[in-house]
């Protein structure tokens, strides 16, 4: 029961390491999540933009995944995975946070992403 | 009675309670719900069973309860998925056990936050996407509190455990 002096010594190097990650993924974090990046066994297959409400049914061989965007906020509204995981991740909003189906390898996450940088002008006049 | 049979009726009673830790996980919602991050409840038992019995009880107790929750609430994957988190807590908290270094609350410690490391790190693997080690800080601090919380209260149990105070390999509990 009695905790010894290597025990806090463990917590706390457990807790700095949790510390470091955390001020290294701050610094990395693109503030600019704007955009829903739906990826695909790690290929963005789709982006959407955050502002908008809109749904979309993402299908991939392994089944489907119904993204709705609402209110700034994202989450999966049904999908046909056997543990419904991904639904039960509920609303996310902030740059970096995401929603994982495993079984349909799909990660859908909030964060700048990449067509709007190559197609910055085509975004603008498509407005 | 016959030893083994007492053996073998011990072993299932615990099985039966870490089945029991892990349903009760699964009603208990928590924000963070990356796949196959939880509580660690069920660590409770595994720990009970490393300390009391040895290596190979807190295998197999472990091997039981992830196939019938696997059974009756998931699939093959998350069978595997499971299996792979929990050997790898397993197997740091063997090793933090054998430097001797540590009590019950620190092989906890290492125990649930090398599983949360564990599987959020398989999960980036599986999706082939690094998203999700966003997470792995709060998942971190976690596991440290869920680990400490656990160890505290086997470290409890295990005093009150009559004539089980020293496991088979003749180690002395804390």
């Amino acid at each position: 029961m009695k905790m010894n002096k290597n025990d806090y010594f463990l917590i706390i190097a457990c807790a700095v390491l949790a510390g470091v990650l955390f001020l290294i993924f701050e610094k990395c974090r693109d503030d600019n999540g704007k955009y829903v990046v739906v990826r695909d066994d790690g290929e963005i297959v789709l982006e959407l933009r955050l502002d908008t409400e809109t749904e979309y049914r993402y299908k991939n061989s392994y089944g489907f995944n119904t993204i709705v965007i609402k209110n700034n906020c994202v989450y999966v509204e049904s999908s046909d995975c056997h543990n419904e995981e991904c639904i039960r991740q509920g609303k996310i909003s902030k740059t970096g946070e995401s929603i994982v189906c495993l079984p349909h390898k799909v990660v859908i996450s909030i964060g700048a992403g990449n067509i709007k940088t190559e197609n910055d002008e085509l975004d603008g006049v498509a407005g | 009675m016959n030893k083994k049979t007492l053996y073998i009726s011990e072993i299932g009673l615990l099985s039966a309670f870490a089945i029991i830790l892990s349903y009760v996980e699964t009603l208990i919602p928590i924000p963070i719900a990356v796949p196959g991050v939880k509580l660690g409840l069920a660590n409770f038992l595994v720990l009970l069973c490393l300390y009391i019995y040895g290596i190979k009880e807190a295998i197999i107790v472990n091997l039981i309860r992830i196939f019938v929750i696997g059974c009756m609430f998931g699939n093959l994957f998350s069978i595997l998925f499971s299996i792979a988190g929990a050997g790898i807590s397993l197997m740091v908290m063997v090793m933090v056990k054998k430097t001797n270094l540590f009590s019950m609350t620190g092989v906890s410690v290492a125990g649930g936050v090398s599983h949360n490391m564990a599987q959020i790190l398989i999960a980036a693997w599986l999706v082939n996407s690094t998203q999700i080690v966003f997470y792995l800080p709060v998942l971190v601090v976690c596991g440290i509190v869920t680990g400490a919380v656990i160890g505290i209260l086997a470290g409890v149990i295990v005093k009150h455990i009559p004539g089980k105070q020293i496991n088979r390999n003749g180690d002395k509990i804390l």
